[in-house]
Order: structure tokens, then sequence, then C-alpha cells
């Protein structure tokens, strides 16, 4: 081989890196995989209720633990006082589950005074469409989010009935409201907010979202869910079918795609941008071929051929050492 | 294949630099490394970070048209600092692996368990790969990494600072198992197909951050120079660095709008969640700073530390929860330079930085020059 100088072969090799870098670059291709957390979406053993998230299908689904910490990235930041988020996800075919469970001392179901601050949870993707991964704080311009946001006081609505004035202040009296039996006296009712309603036929918020401030209603409430407090310990139930239509998330047996997720403690005051956030972790949706198993086994096999070729290599680096 | 460990088994008198000679890995290593340090801190700067507080970018004008320039050179700087990863690992690994073998099993173990990651990386971009992948090539990368904190304590070092050296790879080391404890035993449950979640993950997260804090303190304990206590005369670079950082750090968390830069940058680029008080990490962004540019600064002087530069400047590329096969290969070459200091030819590191260098040519000249070697122009 005729000598090369270290300088000549250095800056041929940072040529061909530069030109390989550019012609990834070109084909928006990383040459990187990821090693982060996944939640795995398994195809599930039996029927998913969709009024019990303590139904015994979960206990077949695996969990992820997923740490959360105060929001501190826009106005108003803190939150932070649940720690960590468990979170199970299940599909059969038609729609996709998430149970949703954490710790929390106190079961806060209303949001009726200005005082008060209902518990709540949110699951959040990239929107259809979205080709780069949005910011997790509720997506950006060009890359939106879909978001899915229980709330604790639509849940108590649906389970026990609309709080109304006499409910929360029983001993107010008021003599007479004009027009109070007209439209126009509750003009988000009126106006079809679904944030005035007082009758919810699901606890859950469909939203997208393209940036702070940004926050929408969508026009479709198409995410279905329960939750239920017990000894101390929240757990919610979202689901959804699979197909997601216009810029809700669309899901599809095989698909890899990105979920965060948030949690409120009303009684710690959290609410709006006051709450406990988690990053992005990927999400795996089980089928479309292949299988966990036939991964494992093949994983073992690679490592038993890696450390059987190692040692060979090293026996092999000795013999050639001692013969030199 | 000629040895390469010139330092210890007897370089040319000019270290390579004058006359044509087989190429070997140590020799081409440092241009490696150096572009990976380059690219590495530029797509960390321009791409992880630049391109996740576009959110705050006004959207209009010339501030769009440069932002997005800026991204795409980000873009194209991840691009070759990925690649670079894979070729700095294999040329670093291998010319440890070539000087360890049967002196130092540790390190020779640990450098080929190394090279083997670089190669099984790479497939993996191509092939992905599901929990039990992710399990096999993170439990082995962790494995590496211990078997490089064995041979800091075995190992000698090119400026004396043996034990202390060896205590700063190891709690990188163990913060790095932490924060891997987290993600690997998911991924363990997830493909034996357990149903509860595993123990402590979110414990051993937060211990990883807190020996991150505590290593910088001890980096800058190693390298700042404030060991020569009143003697210590602290470099200009040394109070401007770590004072613009800091002041960028809590200008950007105290900032009148929103902490969107500071947030983004700890959580999404270096895995930090900011849940110790934020002095916490002020002092320890502070004094790491202060230690790289000591660290600079005494490797002009000796050549032999330069490798330590680049390795202190690629912890922070790599981050602490390393969520991609670069980011661990990344955290596996700085670990392996500060572990075996010498697998990289420290003459070849400092003569392909001071190529780089505005004065690079003419120090490099007066290099050649002492050794008696003709310049050439």
């Amino acid at each position: 081989m005729p000598a090369v100088s270290h300088r000549a072969a250095a800056i041929g090799l940072v040529a061909a890196v530069l030109a390989a870098a550019a012609v990834l670059t070109q084909l928006d291709s990383r040459l990187v995989s990821s090693q982060a957390l996944s939640l795995q979406a398994g195809e599930a053993q039996e029927k998913v209720p969709l009024d019990n998230p303590l139904a015994g299908v979960w206990e077949g689904a695996a969990p992820l633990e997923i740490p959360l910490s105060a929001q501190q990235l826009t106005a108003p930041m803190g939150g932070g006082s649940i720690r960590a988020v468990t979170v199970r996800a299940v599909h059969d075919a038609r729609r996709i589950y998430f149970r949703l469970e954490w710790d929390d001392a106190t079961q806060d179901l209303r949001a009726f005074a200005p005082e008060e601050f209902r518990d709540a949870a949110a699951i959040e993707f990239p929107a259809n469409g979205v080709s780069t991964l949005p910011s997790f704080c509720m997506g950006q311009a060009g890359a939106k989010v879909n978001i899915w946001h229980w709330k604790a006081d639509w849940q108590a609505d649906i389970d026990s009935g609309f709080v109304n004035v006499p409910q929360a202040y029983p001993n107010a009296a008021a003599d007479f409201y004009p027009f109070q039996d007209s439209d126009t006296f509750y003009p988000g009712r009126a106006a079809g907010n679904l944030l005035s309603r007082t009758e919810h036929s699901t606890p859950v918020e469909n939203i997208v979202a393209g940036g702070f401030g940004t926050l929408t209603t969508a026009e479709q409430q198409t995410v279905q869910g329960k939750g239920l407090w017990q000894d101390g310990r929240w757990y919610v139930l979202f689901a959804r079918e699979l197909e997601g239509g216009g810029d809700y998330t669309p899901f599809e047996p095989g698909q890899t795609t990105n979920v965060a997720f948030a949690v409120w403690d009303g009684s710690q005051n959290e609410r709006d941008g006051l709450k406990s956030v988690s990053q992005f972790v990927e999400l795996a949706v089980a089928g479309g071929g292949g299988g966990a198993g036939t991964e494992t086994f093949v994983v073992l096999g690679v490592i038993a051929a890696i450390i059987i070729g190692g040692l060979g290599f090293l026996l092999y680096s000795e013999r050639f050492k001692r013969k030199a | 294949m000629q040895t390469t460990l010139r330092l210890r088994a007897g370089a040319p008198p000019d270290g390579g630099l004058s006359r044509p000679a087989r190429v070997d890995a140590a020799a081409l290593a440092p241009y490696a490394l150096w572009l990976l340090l380059g690219a590495g801190v530029t797509e960390l700067l321009l791409f992880r970070t630049l391109s996740r507080v576009g959110v705050h970018v006004p959207k209009h004008g010339a501030v769009l048209g440069v932002y997005d320039a800026l991204v795409q050179v980000g873009s194209f700087a991840f691009n070759v600092s990925t690649l670079t990863a894979y070729l700095a690992a294999g040329l670093l690994a291998y010319s440890a692996y070539r000087s360890a073998t049967g002196r130092q099993p540790l390190a020779a173990a640990g450098a080929l368990l190394v090279l083997t990651l670089a190669g099984v990386s790479l497939l993996l971009s191509f092939a992905g790969g599901g929990p039990a992948t992710r399990f096999a090539f993170g439990s082995a990368a962790v494995v590496a990494m211990l078997l490089l904190a064995g041979q800091a304590w075995r190992g000698r070092s090119p400026s004396g600072e043996g034990p202390l050296r060896a205590a700063i790879v190891t709690l990188a080391v163990l913060a790095y198992a932490a924060a891997q404890y987290h993600t690997l035993a998911n991924h363990a449950y997830g493909a034996l197909g357990i149903v509860s979640a595993p123990p402590g993950t979110r414990t051993a997260l937060e211990a990883g951050e807190l020996l991150v804090l505590l290593n910088a303190g001890a980096v800058f304990w190693a390298w700042s120079g404030v060991r020569a206590g009143r003697r210590w005369r602290p470099g200009a670079l040394q109070v401007i660095m770590p004072a613009l950082l800091v002041l960028t750090f809590l200008g950007g968390y105290f900032g009148r709008q929103d902490s969107s830069t500071t947030a983004i940058l700890s959580l999404w680029t270096l895995g930090l969640t900011l849940y110790l008080p934020l002095p916490l990490y002020t002092l320890a962004l502070g004094l790491y700073a202060c230690a790289w540019a000591g660290c600079l600064s005494r490797a002009r002087r000796d050549p032999a530390t330069m490798g330590d530069v680049i390795a202190l400047g690629l912890l922070p590329v790599a981050g602490l929860t390393l969520d991609t096969t670069y980011q661990v290969l990344v955290a596996l070459v700085a670990l392996l330079l500060l572990a075996a200091p010498h697998a990289a030819d420290a003459r070849e590191v400092n003569a392909a930085y001071l190529i780089h260098h505005p004065q690079g040519r003419l120090r490099v000249h007066q290099l050649r020059a002492d050794a008696g070697a003709p310049a050439r122009r």
C-alpha cells in the first residue's frame, strides 16, 4: 500500500464525511436510532369497557412510569406537584385506549368558584400530517398538536349532574334576574361554547393547538373517557377511534408516533400553565407484522454471536501477537 | 500495522507531521475528534436548541430567513456529527484496543465493546429496533462505560490527576448508569412482557441528575487550576466564558416573557429536568465552563491534555439521558478519552487543533522547526 501522509488521509476522510452528510441532509435522512422510552400500545386481549378504568384488561397492558416536572416554558410557570404518571395503552383494531394513573390525595371535582381548581390530565400527540416533531408545549406554527384534555369537573357533571349556583352557594339569594330564561342570558351557551355547557357527553375535550395561546376546541369531540378516584389515586381512561380525520392524530397498527402527558392537581392551585408535564415519548402501536417475542429471540441470537465473535477475535489477536 | 501509542511506544521525533507514514487509527482519530466536537456543538446549538425555540422567533422578514438558514446549517452539522461519531468511536476504540490488549484487559474489553457498539449502532440506524434491541444496545453501552471506569482507576494520566480523573470518570459513568436504568428497566420489562412498572426508575433518574451537578464540581477542581490555591490566577477566558453562559442561562430563565430557551436547552438537549434548586444548576454551569476554559488554556502549553478538552466538550453534547444511538456513541468517545487519554496520539490531537487555530499554521511550522524537520509551505 503506498504511504499516505496523515494529513492527506485526514483531509480525505473529512471530505468524505462532509459529502455524505450533505447527501443525508438533502434526503432529510438521519443515521441514528432512538434509544428513548417507548410506550407500547399492545393488542387488547379482551373487550375494553369505556366506563371502567379498573377493568381487568388493563392488568395485561405494560405500564410505563413517566417522570413529570413543573412547566417552565411559558408564563404562568409552575406546578410540578405530581412527580410521575403511570401510563398503559392498548388497541383493539377499532379504537386506541390509554389509561393514566397518578397519586393524588385529594379529589378536586369543581372549578365553579374563582378560588376552586379541578384535577385534570391531558395527552398530546403531533397532529395529523405533521412531519417534524412539534414543541411539546402546545406545538408550533406548521407543526400542530392534538390534545385530549380530561377534566374532573366535567366527569363530575356526567356522574352526578351539573353544579349550579344553588348547589355551590346554598345560602345565596337573588330576587330577580331579567331575561334569565332567554338564550342571551347565557351568551356562551347560546354561542355553542363547549366550556359553557351544563351537559357533556364526554369528560374529555378534543383540542388542537399550534403554539402558545392557540388552544382551540376541535370541531369534532370524538374522544371518550372516564375518570375514577380511588384510595388516593386517579385512574383516567381515554379512548378514540383509530382513524382521526382533520387535524386529529390518526393511529394504525405498526405505527410509531410520539405522545406527551400533563397532569393538574387542583388542590395545589394548578390550572392553565401551572401543571406537571412530560417530554414527548415514543408511542408504538402494536401490529402490522413482527412481534416483541420474535425480536427478543433475534436480539438474543445477535448478542450471542457478538460475544462468541469477540472472544474469537481476542484469542486470534493474542495468537497473532505471539507469532509476531 | 504499527503500534499506535507513539507517546508510550516511541514516537518519531516530529510526531509524524513531516514525513509520509503509514496511516493508522490513532493518527487519524484526532481529526475525527475535532470534527466531532465542532459539529456536535454546532448541532447542539443550532439544531437541537434553536429549532426548538422557533415558536418565539418572529415569523416574518429577514429574521425568519436567518432562522431557517441557521437551522439548516444545524441539520447539516447534525449529520456531520452523527457520521463523525461512528468514525471517531471506531478509530479511537480500535487504537485503544490495539494498545491495550494483553496488558490491560479492562481497557481492551471496553475498547472492543465500544468498537462493536459503533458498528451495531450504524446497523440500527437502518434496521431500527424495539424494546429488546434497545435494551441490549443500552446495556452493552453501560457495560462498556463501567469497563472504562475500571480502566480509569488502573490507567495513567498524562498530567498526573490520577485518582481525581478516575473519580470524574466514575461519577460520569454512574450518572449515565442511573439515567439509563430508568430507560433500560422499562425496555426490559417491555421486552419480557412484564406488566408492572420497574422499581425506582424515577429516583434513579433524579440521582443521575444530581451526579451531573456533583461532577461539574469535580471537573472544576481537576482542571480549572483552583488547586493552586492562592497562586491561582484564572485566565480571561475562564472568567468571560462562564460569566456569559451563566448570564445567558439566568437571563433566559428570568426573562420578561418566558424562559423557554433555558428550559428547552436543559430539558430537551441535556436531559436535565431542573428539579433541584436553580442556583445549583447555575453554579454547576459556571464551574464546568470555567474548568473547560482552564483545560483549553493548559492544553495549549501541554498537548497531552488536548484530549481532555475534547472530552469535556463532548459530554454536554451527549447529554444525560442518551436518547439516541448517536448520543450514546458521543458519551462513549468522551469517556474513552478521559479513561484512556493516550488512545489518540496527543501530538496529532494538538496538530489537528493548531491547523484550525487562527495562528495554527505558524505554530505547526514552529513545531516542525523545533523538531528539526523542514517546514513546507
